[in-house]
């Protein structure tokens, strides 16, 4: 525990000395809220609601739904692709503790920083400027905190996967934006989910891709009962724990495979 | 005239090296082919779903936005395919690698641009390039020697505009540490450019026709080309063009000036 709150504490520290970056970051952020802000308010000019969602909810889904995929562009996935470009994995592999309990811990440390220095200030800005809804409920909130804590399971693993992919492309950046491209197409990052065709729409619900922005922002919302919100959290769980067992193999049959670019 | 054929003959020499990197990694080569199409088709369908569900966005249907769309997304591939090293200033300075460019003879913007093309970015000018074509019949919006002429100054001066924009906002790199994050935020800005920009408020609008043009990459053109603009953007475009190319020269020029290396 006491080396895990070491990574934590440095990963933090080490954002925190890049501050002045990561300001353009969060312009970046709120520029593409306000875009999609814009769109959907037009939209709102002729109806008065849409799939039950009124005005001020889809706000709240925009705000909610870009910040949180606004995460898909960083993650632990480009670094680890850059040690096995590098070749550093060499040395990582030889340290006394796991490579996964090192990047897990970074993750946490990056996923910390969001939270504090981004997502909460931000979110509550853009919610009081732009008007929109606030949370439906205080267990709806707290259901929600509990389900985006879950995501960074389901985010962690997938980021080490494609990480890993670096040992058959020996590239990172083409890796790096496919990612993120994906995931916010898949997650609801740019448009809810019920706005695809119906069958598709069903089916993106149950995958674990959901559970990263959809799930958590209908939750906060107050869109799905209590049962559904069990049922939808516990597929969450489950995702974690199948994407847990998949990135482990990968990283067994990936061991057996490595090959360190020079020395 | 032998100056120009030694550049000629650079230039293939550079886009030789593009494409022995390109087959170097085959792997790498696919998944960048898979990606700048789905950075480009991830916008693209948040507009098209947002549109379908409002029936058009202002007086924009849905193809006079894949029309708007395929064209900024074309120019956006041409400056991923040959401009993209522009990106790389930014590393350059800061690890000193930019000596190896200033003791050659050839120009060092050129020697910058050539460090490596994409070009799995050719894949998308096709597919987006198929988009505008899709979306012009759709309009029927008949094609002749003018639309051609069009085109052509459209994406000449648009490319210029484009790629203008991120070379002055990468320059900047020479002066500030990790500059970079400013010009990806004006490239994250960009997305306004890509939906009607007649649906923002006036000052986002007027920030893009004005400070910084990227009204003029897809809206103007495409709202020219819909019938919804007259001729006066015909005229417009090539004298943004020229404003655009001229301050990143000057501004590149300034940069390399003050450069000195991390003396390593």
């Amino acid at each position: 525990m006491q080396k895990f709150y070491t990574l934590v504490r440095m990963t933090f520290l080490s954002k925190f000395a890049y501050m002045k970056a990561f300001w353009f970051n969060i312009a970046g952020t709120a520029t593409s809220i306000f875009i999609y802000y814009f769109l959907w308010k037009y939209v709102f000019r002729s109806q008065e609601s849409l799939d039950g969602f009124t005005m001020a909810e889809i706000t709240t889904y925009v705000i909610a739904a870009r910040m949180l995929s606004s995460q898909f562009g960083g993650g632990i996935n480009t670094e680890l692709s850059l040690w096995i470009y590098e070749g550093t994995i060499s040395v990582e592999l030889l340290r006394p503790v796991s490579l996964f309990f090192t990047l897990f811990a970074k993750r946490t440390g990056e996923f910390f920083f969001f939270i504090l220095f981004k997502g909460i200030p931000i979110t509550v800005l853009c919610t009081w400027i732009l008007k929109g809804a606030l949370p439906y409920g205080g267990a709806e909130f707290l259901l929600f905190v509990v389900s985006v804590c879950i995501s960074i399971g389901i985010m962690f693993f997938m980021e080490f996967m494609v990480g890993i992919c670096a040992f058959y492309t020996h590239g990172y950046w083409g890796l790096a934006f496919t990612k993120s491209a994906l995931l916010s197409i898949l997650s609801g990052g740019i448009v809810p989910l019920f706005l695809f065709p119906e069958g598709l729409a069903s089916v993106l619900g149950y995958m674990p891709f959901a559970g990263m922005v959809s799930v958590p922002v209908q939750i906060y919302l107050g869109k799905y009962d209590a049962t559904e919100t069990l049922v939808y959290i516990s597929i969450q769980i489950i995702w974690v724990i199948i994407l847990y067992l998949a990135a482990k193999l990968f990283y067994i049959h990936m061991l057996k495979k490595v090959v360190v670019q020079g020395g | 005239m032998r100056r120009l054929w030694y550049y000629a003959r650079l230039w293939k020499g550079y886009m030789r090296i593009g494409l022995l990197i390109l087959v170097q990694y085959p792997a790498d080569t696919v998944i960048w082919l898979v990606s700048m199409i789905l950075r480009e088709a991830s916008g693209f369908l948040g507009v098209v779903t947002i549109a379908n569900v409002a029936g058009g966005l202002g007086n924009w249907n849905l193809y006079e936005i894949c029309l708007l769309f395929g064209l900024c997304a074309v120019v956006e591939a041409i400056g991923q395919a040959f401009f993209d090293c522009v990106w790389e200033i930014s590393g350059s300075v800061r690890k000193g690698t930019m000596d190896v460019i200033l003791v050659r003879p050839a120009a060092p913007f050129i020697q910058l641009l050539g460090r490596r093309f994409h070009y799995p970015a050719l894949l998308s000018i096709i597919i987006y390039g198929a988009v505008i074509v899709w979306a012009l019949a759709h309009l029927r919006i008949a094609p002749g020697v003018g639309m051609l002429l069009f085109l052509i100054e459209f994406i000449v001066c648009a490319t210029v505009i484009n790629s203008g924009i991120y070379t002055i906002f990468n320059s900047f790199n020479f002066w500030i540490v990790q500059g970079e994050d400013m010009a990806v935020l004006v490239q994250t800005c960009r997305e306004f450019a890509k939906y009607p920009l007649a649906v923002f408020p006036v000052l986002i609008r007027s920030f893009f026709t004005f400070i910084i043009p990227f009204g003029f990459v897809g809206f103007y053109p495409a709202a020219f080309l819909a019938g919804k603009a007259g001729t006066e953007v015909v005229l417009t475009l090539p004298l943004c063009a020229g404003a655009v190319g001229l301050a990143a020269a000057f501004i590149w020029k300034k940069g390399l000036g003050s450069y000195d290396s991390t003396g390593t």
